[in-house]
């Protein structure tokens, strides 16, 4: 079954089976972030890529938040901060 | 043989990866090892251009037309992920290696390199151009770029941020990548006649979130999205973890280092 796969991903994708699709479905609903409990097939592909879509939306804002963040303490602190800093991390 | 040799030379690339960063020129040399394709040749020199252009700050504008087929890139880094599981016992999947802590400690010494190098910029150019607004922005764009970077450019999303950053800041100076454009014009055609209108739309919006995606056929859009969220994630606990640090540094007012200069 894995070579069928791999043999339609390798030759361009021309078939793109039904069930590769609901494969990948299942694959990506296990990223998102579940407070409910509908795992079991019940989530169709349009919800969950909307589920994707919004998940992926809040990320980039909280990047943006936590970059301007950071943005406001880099200017505040001095150099040898950052370098304690990375030796904390590290 | 030849697998002996190739995977010593995996080893001595990672190992090397510790210091410094992994470029994508040693990826072009693991791949024309593993494959023994022509095309690794000329990928080799397309990743020296590119890894040049990162080391310099540069934005590439012309499109990696990937000549490494993905099946390679991924036996690379399969070889990769077991070595580095050594440290924590993951699963062998792609997405888990987000989820180890050593990838984001070298995440975050990556990102904190490359936030110096921000404040630096700000520091020596005048005050005008530092507001908050472009000094974020730029945080911003050095986070992904790290991040893409860490990807070892294995995925297409991070080609993509990598090559120009195309979405959130200028058009595209050409219409697409020459990938090749005919047999994804095909897939789109077969998936479609599967897709209702809804999915349709829902794809090309998912596709217009993750980076150089926006012509991809469902299946690689998938893959793509689920490597990108997980990296996202890690981005997310990296950037947070440093800002904590930072704050934390910045109330507890520490006495400035005057014993070992730097």
């Amino acid at each position: 079954m894995s070579s069928r796969r791999n043999r339609a991903r390798q030759s361009g994708s021309s078939r793109i089976t039904d069930e590769q699709i609901n494969d990948l479905v299942s694959k990506l609903q296990s990223v998102l972030p579940e407070a409910g409990i509908r795992r079991n097939d019940r989530a169709s592909a349009a919800k969950v890529l909307q589920e994707t879509c919004n998940y992926i939306r809040s990320l980039h804002r909280e990047v943006d938040d936590l970059s301007e963040r950071l943005s406001k303490l880099l200017e505040e602190s001095s150099s040898d901060q950052a370098a304690i800093i990375r030796s904390l991390l590290m | 043989m030849e697998a002996a040799r190739s995977s010593q030379r995996a080893r001595a690339v990672i190992g090397r990866e510790k210091s410094d960063s992994l470029s994508f020129l040693d990826l072009g040399i693991l791949t024309v090892d593993l494959a023994g394709f022509d095309a690794g040749r000329k990928y080799c020199g397309l990743v020296r251009r590119l890894s040049a252009a990162i080391s310099t700050d540069l934005e590439v504008s012309e499109g990696i037309s990937m000549a490494v087929p993905n099946a390679v890139g991924e036996s690379v880094l399969m070889g990769g992920g077991e070595r580095k599981r050594k440290r924590g016992s993951e699963p062998s999947a792609p997405l888990s290696k987000w989820r180890t802590e050593g990838e984001q400690r070298i995440y975050s010494s990556r990102l904190i390199e490359a936030l110096r190098r921000v404040c630096q910029s700000s520091a020596s150019a005048p005050s005008a151009s530092s507001s908050d607004h472009v000094r974020s922005c730029a945080v911003r764009k050095a986070a992904d770029r790290v991040l893409a970077v860490s990807a070892r450019g294995r995925t297409r999303w991070s080609r993509a941020i990598l090559s120009g950053r195309t979405l959130k800041h200028r058009v595209r100076p050409k219409g697409s990548r020459p990938k090749p454009v005919i047999s994804a014009i095909v897939a789109r055609a077969a998936a479609q006649r599967r897709k209702t209108p809804a999915l349709e739309k829902k794809t090309r919006v998912l596709g217009r979130l993750v980076p150089g995606c926006r012509k991809l056929p469902l299946p690689s859009l998938l893959e793509e999205a689920s490597g990108y969220i997980t990296a996202l994630e890690m981005q997310v606990r990296a950037m947070s973890t440093i800002a904590e640090a930072f704050s934390a540094a910045g109330s507890a007012s520490l006495p400035p280092i005057h014993a070992n200069p730097m």
